[in-house]
């Protein structure tokens, strides 16, 4: 049986409607100065979600937006997977819940994966295996995050940084991918850094560590343990592991960096992604920092970032672009987005 | 090219906003209101940048003094 290409037809977004900006973050933390915060990070404001809005909540909103801009229907995805760290329960699986909610035929297969700031990359590369081994046709990829959940109120170390978000990407066969056809593909783990950005709770986390109480960043009472972040060691692994990751793809794909036409790397922060820019010696006009109005959103991040450069017509038909995830676990993954000459695609509407 | 401590004095001094002159070799690192976590990345960011370098985090959260700090940009080994 012949395998078959697989890319992106549509990509839709959900961000929650409650902010957190700068000069609320300096009134928290009197030590902080909201302009110079905004100038070392690049973000002015971060998304956070309700207290009653959760993950799921974000990326079903982000789907029935691609359903209602005419991408597919609902009866039309054969294959549903959610990347998520923040699932509405340990089980059932979120995936199946979202089923139901959003009205998906009960033939679908439907999976949650439990990754961070590289998930994009890996549902993606799922969807394009189910694709490519004709196990299904039309796969919903939905990257949720709600961080906010997990923050606590008083540590300026990761309210500086996240904010909570959703998108929802389609993926699909080849003649049908009109924002760019996938592949190829590289991953990377290295569990040795799971200490450095994690939150200590579940069964495991439970024994090891007290379950405390503590007012969450967005705005909950929380017993368990709060996200913790060293964003000193995440930065180092970033520097090394990331162009090594960017080399080893283009080697893959026989291309250098000047062959790629944009770089959409998971939005962490605009430090790291500077850094990340110098280093690799890419020009500003082929880089994408877009985190300002929502903060570091996790898995959503990259969807964001690209859905936006196609309603803006940043990304142009031919472009090469190389999306790029890396974060907790550590995980990382890249893979290239070939835009087909002549495309449109349906981007990112907006909220 | 060798790095000189002014240099490096003013490039510290704009990321942990005090004035250069203030920041000298012999002084602690935790004596500075804004050696937090942002400014630790922002050093990183800048001995990749400006100097090749990938300061390693538990060396870097070990220095002591600004002195220190400053030896470890001008001796750790180069990015690979």
């Amino acid at each position: 049986m012949k395998s078959q290409k697989a890319g992106i037809h549509a990509i839709a977004e959900y961000l929650p409607e409650r902010l957190y900006d700068n000069a609320a973050l300096a009134r928290d933390f009197p030590n902080l100065d909201a302009d110079k915060i905004h100038a070392k990070v690049g973000i002015a404001r971060r998304t956070i979600a309700g207290i009653d809005e959760f993950a799921s909540d974000l990326g079903c909103a982000a789907a029935q937006k691609l359903f209602a801009n005419g991408a597919c229907s609902p009866d039309e995805i054969d294959y549903l997977i959610y990347c998520s760290q923040a699932p509405d329960y340990p089980l059932p699986t979120t995936a199946c819940l979202l089923q139901q909610r959003l009205g998906l035929a009960s033939r679908v297969g439907a999976i949650d994966i439990n990754l961070g700031c590289s998930g994009y990359i890996y549902a993606l590369g799922l969807a394009a295996g189910l694709i490519e081994s004709r196990q299904a046709r039309q796969v919903l990829v939905i990257t949720a995050d709600t961080y906010s959940k997990f923050m606590a109120a008083d540590d300026n170390n990761v309210r500086t940084i996240f904010g909570d978000g959703a998108a929802a990407t389609l993926v699909t066969t080849a003649e049908n991918a009109s924002i760019g056809l996938l592949g190829p593909w590289k991953y990377g783990t290295d569990g040795r850094g799971a200490a450095n950005l994690i939150v200590r709770d579940g069964l495991r986390g439970n024994q090891e560590v007290a379950p405390m109480r503590y007012m969450t960043a967005g705005g909950a009472e929380r017993v368990g343990q709060p996200l913790r972040m060293n964003g000193p060691e995440i930065f180092a692994f970033t520097l090394r592991s990331v162009p090594v990751l960017i080399d080893e793809l283009l080697e893959s794909a026989q291309l250098s960096v000047n062959d790629v036409d944009l770089f959409v790397l998971h939005q962490a922060n605009s430090t790291m992604l500077t850094a990340l820019r110098r280093k690799l010696a890419i020009p500003e006009e082929r880089f994408v920092i877009d985190l300002e109005d929502q903060g570091n959103t996790v898995s959503a991040s990259i969807p964001l970032a690209l859905g936006r450069c196609v309603l803006s017509q940043r990304l142009r038909p031919g472009m090469t672009v190389a999306l790029i995830g890396y974060g907790v676990g550590y995980s990382w993954g890249g893979t290239l987005l070939h835009v087909p000459a002549g495309a449109a695609g349906h981007g990112a509407e907006k909220r | 090219m060798a790095l000189a401590f002014e240099d490096f004095a003013g490039e510290l001094a704009s990321i942990v906003e005090e004035a250069a002159g203030e920041l000298t070799p012999e002084r602690e690192l935790l004596s500075i209101p804004l050696w937090d976590s942002l400014a630790i990345v922002t050093v990183m960011a800048l001995a990749s940048d400006k100097y090749d370098r990938i300061l390693e985090p538990d060396r870097l959260v070990a220095a002591v003094t600004i002195g220190d700090l400053f030896a470890l940009i001008t001796n750790e080994s180069k990015s690979p």
